[in-house]
């Protein structure tokens, strides 16, 4: 379960960021490539939470 | 992994087929190599520090960085060597690999300036990485348990087989790497800004006084979770990846035969592999993501030590 609630936040979160980066490539092509560095950094940020709590949930379950 | 009839020491469980596919083992150990007598550590835990023995994972850990120093080494020497100077496909690879890495990630991170004396740390950090990450997916240690299981037993190669893994999903080993990456942007601060002054960027300056006893806690624990973060990022991505593996393969043909008989294990086999093929090709896409998260991260931190002023 615990596993469960950590994957619906963090598709939420990376689904959101996605939703930014296609909307604002979208508005400015000319900046894409740094909008996809700030994109990587704030995925794997928003991942990692979910990926400690899903091994959190692993040890203690 | 083929079952070992002469070894009684593994149980069916499935959960525990699981753990000993992906933990580090120790009751198979490849080569002892104490310091100090094996007496002392059962009595004091904490001198386990001074055994140095050869496990699993140990043992792929030496084959990795042996094949990542070997493989460039002869990569570069060849091109070095050769009169056309006409890099070969491997060669190439690698080269666009390394130059997307300067354009994209140590230039704009760590600035033009800096980036020369860092860039060797992110290189090899990722291709260490990398190969870790991939020498997990290919199964040596089955193919070798299946050889042992034909020839009937070879002593070396029958400690080896005990389950795959990735080297990168030890959290011990992650942990060493994230240390070198804080040792990294630490040195790094001080080397731009002077001992004193690196500590004290860690606070921006110019708040009201009482602000900074909330701030500099939150600053210091927040440069201290960065370690932790990379350690386990990694760990539980690949560790994730090969425990989906195992359930979809083992533990689904383990459970099905046990309570359906061997015919419905086969019948099911077929979807569980062709779901595993699945999340193979899954995994290949994250070893090379994680990989270069790593890389990224490093340079990220690397550069927020070095250029604090904006």
């Amino acid at each position: 379960m615990g596993a469960g609630l950590a994957a619906i936040g963090a598709g939420i979160g990376i689904g959101l960021i996605g939703m930014g980066v296609a909307g604002a490539i979208a508005r400015q092509p000319e900046a894409k490539d740094e909008i996809r560095g700030q994109t990587f950094i704030l995925a794997i940020l928003v991942e990692g939470t979910a990926i400690l709590l899903g091994l959190l949930s692993l040890f203690i379950g | 992994m083929l079952i070992d009839k002469t070894d009684t020491s593994h149980s069916n469980d499935p959960a525990d087929v699981a753990i000993d596919h992906v933990a580090n083992n120790y009751e198979h150990i490849i080569l002892k190599l104490s310091l100090i007598p094996e007496k002392w550590i059962e009595t004091y835990p904490l001198l386990g520090i001074f055994d140095f023995s050869i496990t699993k994972h140990v043992f792929l850990l030496i084959l990795v960085a042996f094949i990542t120093v070997s493989s460039m080494i002869f990569l570069v020497q060849n091109y070095i060597s050769s009169k056309t100077k006409v890099p070969g496909k491997t060669m190439n690879f690698i080269e666009m690999i390394i130059l997307y890495m300067r354009e994209n990630v140590l230039k704009s991170f760590i600035g033009e300036k800096y980036y020369k004396d860092w860039d060797a740390l992110v290189y090899t950090i990722f291709f260490f990485v990398l190969i870790g990450n991939f020498l997990g997916l290919i199964p040596i240690f089955d193919f070798l348990g299946l050889i042992n299981y034909l020839a009937g037993g070879i002593p070396v190669v029958k400690d080896l087989i005990h389950g795959g893994n990735t080297v990168t999903a030890n959290i011990n080993l992650n942990f060493a790497l994230a240390t070198i990456t804080f040792g990294a942007f630490t040195i790094a601060g001080i080397k731009r800004y002077g001992f004193f002054h690196h500590w004290k960027n860690l606070a921006p300056p110019g708040l009201a006084w009482p602000l900074y006893f909330i701030v500099v806690p939150i600053e210091v624990m927040a440069m201290l979770i960065r370690p932790i973060s990379l350690t386990l990022r990694l760990a539980g991505n690949m560790m994730g990846g090969h425990l989906a593996l195992i359930i979809f393969t083992q533990l689904f043909i383990i459970e099905v035969a046990k309570n359906y008989g061997i015919f419905a294990a086969l019948g099911g086999s077929i979807f569980s592999v062709s779901l595993s093929i699945g999340v193979i090709f899954l995994e290949i896409i994250v070893a090379f993501i994680q990989a270069y998260v790593f890389a990224l991260l490093t340079a990220v931190y690397i550069g927020m030590a070095v250029n604090v002023d904006h």
